[in-house]
């Protein structure tokens, strides 16, 4: 019979396990989401100065016999990529806080173990990132092509097949809660 | 044969929710969120870049993916159909007492009405992703589709009018 009833003394560390998952998680989300913001504004300002201004200025200019809009080209895709990767950063900060919180909230109140928020962390990273990239892959395709047709392409089919492994792993680390409710599931059908 | 009673076809249901809904539904949610970046994000992204070869490329990589976990996903859904079928058939009769239908004959109509509908939610999905591949291969798989369809309920309806 004592078995059965959980010592009080499991249940405290596990509701203050609970209450810093969720505190901490809201504070980094609160300090990295303003970052992303200011970052993604900067790479969408970059493409499109250098989409509608500075390319169209460059267009017919050459620089010491070397064509301008290539150079040009060049630097914008260096500048977003370094934006991208500082977003990712962030992305990755923001991530691990919300995964933090998605755990409190689906897991029942005081119920959530550090291998659960591990695993939503995991889930919700992977998912992210194939949205990140996507993202990232719409900002560089229209350089991409003007460096090589073909190029874009290329990166289109690798982050294709990047992110189904990607989604593969991100829901493959979610089975373990998957089975946990559908064995409760199956509690109540019966 | 002996009939199979409620608590039976429920336990059957338990017994199938508990062996193979972790593993269906992490490979069907892998495939559906497969095909939601593949065709609302890559395919789009393709044709932009080049209408007709990239979409190609593009389509058959998501295609082989989202299959692939649709087949690992197929035989864990086909056991939850079948025995949620049962479950189904229980519950009709209980909430139509008039039905004159045996338990085994509901039966058999709702897994051909569940086969039909779970058919033509993986056709719908199929869809998109053929048409990128070659236009007319989505009306060619299609037309199979819709014969098997109408076997289906051919079955149905002779299964209900033979009780009667």
């Amino acid at each position: 019979m004592a078995e059965k009833k959980p010592p009080e003394k499991a249940k405290v560390p596990l509701k203050e396990y609970y209450e810093k998952v969720r505190t901490e998680s809201r504070e980094a989300l609160l300090r990295t989401v303003p970052s992303i913001v200011l970052y993604v504004v900067a790479a969408v300002l970059v493409w499109l100065f250098g989409r509608l201004v500075f390319l169209p200025i460059a267009e017919g200019i050459e620089w010491y016999g070397y064509p301008l809009p290539q150079i040009l080209n060049f630097i914008i895709l260096a500048t977003l990529a370094v934006l991208v990767l500082r977003v990712l950063v962030d992305v990755r900060r923001a991530v691990g806080a919300a995964a933090g919180i998605a755990a409190c909230e689906i897991g029942a109140p005081y119920d959530v173990s550090p291998e659960e928020v591990g695993h939503y962390k995991t889930a919700f990273r992977g998912i992210v990132y194939v949205i990140v990239v996507s993202l990232a892959f719409m900002l560089f395709a229209d350089y991409l092509a003007d460096i090589h047709p073909g190029l874009s392409a290329v990166v289109l089919i690798v982050v294709v097949v990047w992110a189904i492994y990607q989604i593969w792993s991100s829901v493959r680390a979610i089975s373990e809660e998957i089975k946990r409710y559908s064995s409760e599931w199956a509690k109540k059908i019966r | 044969m002996r009939e199979e009673g409620e608590p039976e076809t429920r336990a059957r249901l338990a017994d199938a929710v508990n062996e193979h809904l972790p593993s269906t539904f992490t490979n069907l949610s892998t495939a559906v969120l497969i095909w939601l970046f593949g065709v609302l994000v890559y395919l789009p992204a393709a044709r932009r870049i080049e209408p007709i070869e990239v979409p190609l490329i593009c389509g058959l990589t998501v295609l082989i993916g989202f299959s692939a976990f649709v087949f690992r996903g197929f035989e864990g859904l086909r056991r939850l159909l079948d025995a949620s079928s049962g479950v189904l058939a229980y519950e009709y009769k209980r909430r139509r007492e008039k039905v004159k239908s045996s338990i085994e004959q509901l039966k058999t109509v709702a897994r051909c009405i569940v086969y039909v509908v779970a058919v033509l939610i993986i056709y719908g999905l199929y869809s998109p992703l053929l048409a990128a591949i070659y236009p007319s291969l989505n009306g060619l798989v299609f037309i199979p589709v819709i014969l098997w369809i109408f076997w289906m309920i051919f079955k149905a309806v002779t299964t209900l009018t033979a009780g009667t």
